[in-house]
């Protein structure tokens, strides 16, 4: 895109100043974190005032989140033992990856039926669908826990997996909006060649729609890092099932319970999601660029 | 859905009919499997609940139907209200952070050099967790080495140091900075997708019309932005009214079951009182048939609040594309 744009400089200046303004509003936060835990305690403790450049940098409390003082003490896990850190990543894997993978292949279907597929009651069934975006989940917090209760899931990791692998009605939206800008006649192609529908989506859609795919991935990877809530109600004395968050907020404790310590323990957990994420943008920019591509 | 074809010399061709599409209809019903064994249940269960004075889970058993009594009372309960009140508060925070991310978008669309690095930083803040989102911004908000106070006294405030924490009046402006730090970067997300979604041409033939970068902006980019800015307003009063994650690790103390509300209940959103008045684990004081009953009453006005925008708001500037 060598586009000649007779923009004056005045304004670009001004692009600048309001898109660099807003970046330090976002990233003050993090460097306030990034301060607290290189400070030590005693010295945070003395001061009225935010250290912004600790006399010494002092990274005991990091050594400490990472070697590790709290290990998991539960005979039957195989972690026994193990660092609560490396316990948490790994729930944080195995209930949340195959999971996810699950429900946005149901939800990738759902979305492909609705913008490519014809069948009776499609228009309501769609309405419908979307619809359900407007019921309060965590208005049903309460009948829902009863009702796992009921089946006997409280204390396992059931309710944190199962329900999940049905799709999502935003993502099914999001799928939708975008297999419209892949054109049907190659579908209509692939048909009259003999394939079936499902071998249609997986080796004709699924590849096209690649970016959007990934996009939606690593927005539900963030949800399954960032899990928080499920865990705390369904398996909240399980140490050895708990995920990162759970870990993070409620498993690590210090000697010494130290500002830096929790300010360490909040860097723990926003670097690893930061560094999948800055491995995944460039799919997530193309994801919503080749979505463009209409005409 | 037409029910027949008619062509340009008048001759009518009737659409196929009578084909079900099982293969569609199969993928499309598959996540409604889902709602209906795991959301429907417990949402027939909840209305069942709501008519009963049901304290305790464990005392399911003993419990007695009451009719709308839980209805009315929760109507008249001050403390609901307020906590309602919170709720639109808290989804002004919501409507800031939209602001924020459309006039965002609308400079980066500007395309100046570096800006997709811009955009990658401005999305870090929306894939923080809330457990640690609390931590970091009850550090900014601190009384006494907080960095927004320091920042107060650098714009020369020299009064005493002001406890954002506990004062009621000035807590919800907490939360209102955590929705504009946190959100924007999904806006911003799916705003640069609407941008891009603009065919370039369009804007050519507009220049060559003599159409300003004013016009420009109202007669295209709008247009086509506004179903955007209409699903994220919907998005934003429906999870806006419903908060309750965020509210319970900020307020809670260490992030457990239950905490504090904030000073005079200043941070108590109506998610956060129903958890706590049927909060399974059968502390004494639960009052689950109460809790449901106050659920639905919420959904309702959620509901309300909606639909309203939806109707009203929405008819009135958003492109009729979105269909």
């Amino acid at each position: 895109m060598s586009k000649k744009l007779n923009r004056s400089t005045g304004v670009t200046i001004a692009v600048y100043v309001g898109l660099i303004f807003f970046m330090l509003f976002m990233m003050i936060p993090f460097y306030v974190i990034i301060a607290n835990t290189i400070t030590g305690a005693s010295e945070m403790q003395a001061s009225e005032h935010f250290i912004a450049l600790p006399s010494e940098v002092n990274i005991t409390t990091i050594l400490e989140l990472l070697t590790g003082t709290n290990l998991l003490e539960n005979e039957e896990s195989i972690w026994n033992g193990a660092s609560m850190l490396v316990v948490g990543y790994w729930n944080m894997f195995w209930q949340g990856i195959p999971r996810t993978i699950v429900s946005l292949v149901a939800s990738g279907l759902a979305g492909y039926a609705y913008c490519k597929l014809q069948f009776k009651g499609k228009n309501g069934l769609f309405a419908f669908q979307i619809s359900l975006m407007m019921i309060p989940g965590a208005c049903l917090s309460i009948p829902t826990y009863l009702y796992y209760d009921a089946l006997g899931w409280v204390g396992t990791v059931l309710p944190l997996i199962i329900p999940g692998l049905f799709g999502g009605a935003a993502t099914i939206f999001f799928m939708k909006q975008f297999f419209e800008s892949i054109p049907t006649e190659i579908i209509e192609a692939a048909r009259i060649d003999g394939l079936d529908e499902i071998s249609i989506f997986f080796k004709i859609i699924l590849p096209l729609a690649m970016p959007a795919f990934i996009t939606q991935f690593i927005l539900a990877f963030v949800g399954c890092y960032n899990s928080y809530m499920g865990p705390l109600l369904y398996i909240p004395q399980h140490m050895h099932l708990h995920p990162i968050q759970m870990v993070i907020q409620n498993d690590l404790i210090t000697s010494f319970g130290s500002a830096s310590f929790e300010a360490a323990k909040v860097l723990g957990s926003i670097i690893p999601i930061c560094i999948v994420y800055l491995f995944g943008q460039k799919f997530i920019i193309s994801g919503i660029t080749s979505g463009a591509v209409k005409g | 859905m037409q029910d027949s074809f008619v062509l340009k010399d008048g001759t009518v061709i009737p659409k196929k009919k009578g084909k079900v599409g099982w293969v569609g209809l199969t993928f499309a019903v598959f996540p409604l499997i889902g709602f209906v064994l795991f959301s429907l249940v417990p949402i027939c269960v909840s209305i069942f609940l709501s008519f009963t004075d049901v304290s305790t889970f464990q005392e399911i058993e003993s419990a007695t139907f009451v009719g709308l009594r839980n209805f009315f009372e929760v109507l008249r309960d001050g403390k609901f209200w307020h906590s309602v009140g919170t709720a639109f508060y808290a989804t002004l925070g919501q409507f800031v952070s939209l602001s924020i991310a459309l006039a965002i978008s609308l400079l980066l669309g500007t395309k100046v050099k570096g800006w997709n690095i811009f955009s990658v930083l401005y999305f870090i803040p929306y894939i923080t967790s809330s457990v640690a989102i609390s931590m970091i911004w009850k550090r900014m908000f601190a009384t006494q080495n907080g960095i927004i106070n320091e920042f107060i006294a650098l714009a020369g405030y020299t009064g005493e140091k002001i406890e954002w924490m506990d004062t009621s009046e000035i807590y919800m402006i907490i939360f209102i900075f955590i929705q504009a730090w946190h959100a924007p970067g999904y806006g911003i997300l799916m705003f640069n997708a609407a941008f891009s979604s603009v065919d370039s041409s369009l804007y050519e033939a507009a220049r060559i019309d003599g159409a300003g970068r004013l016009k420009q902006f109202t007669s295209i980019t709008f247009p086509t932005i506004s179903p955007t800015i209409h699903f994220l307003a919907m998005l934003g009063v429906i999870n806006g009214l419903q908060q309750f994650e965020m509210f319970q690790v900020f307020t809670g103390l260490g992030g457990g079951w239950t905490g504090g509300f904030g000073p005079d209940d200043a941070g108590l959103v109506p998610l956060l009182y129903i958890y706590n008045l049927g909060v399974p684990g059968g502390r004494p004081g639960n009052r689950m048939g109460y809790a449901s009953a106050m659920s639905w009453v919420m959904f309702c006005i959620v509901f309300a609040a909606s639909t309203l925008l939806n109707e009203k708001l929405a008819k009135a500037w958003v492109a009729s594309e979105y269909e």
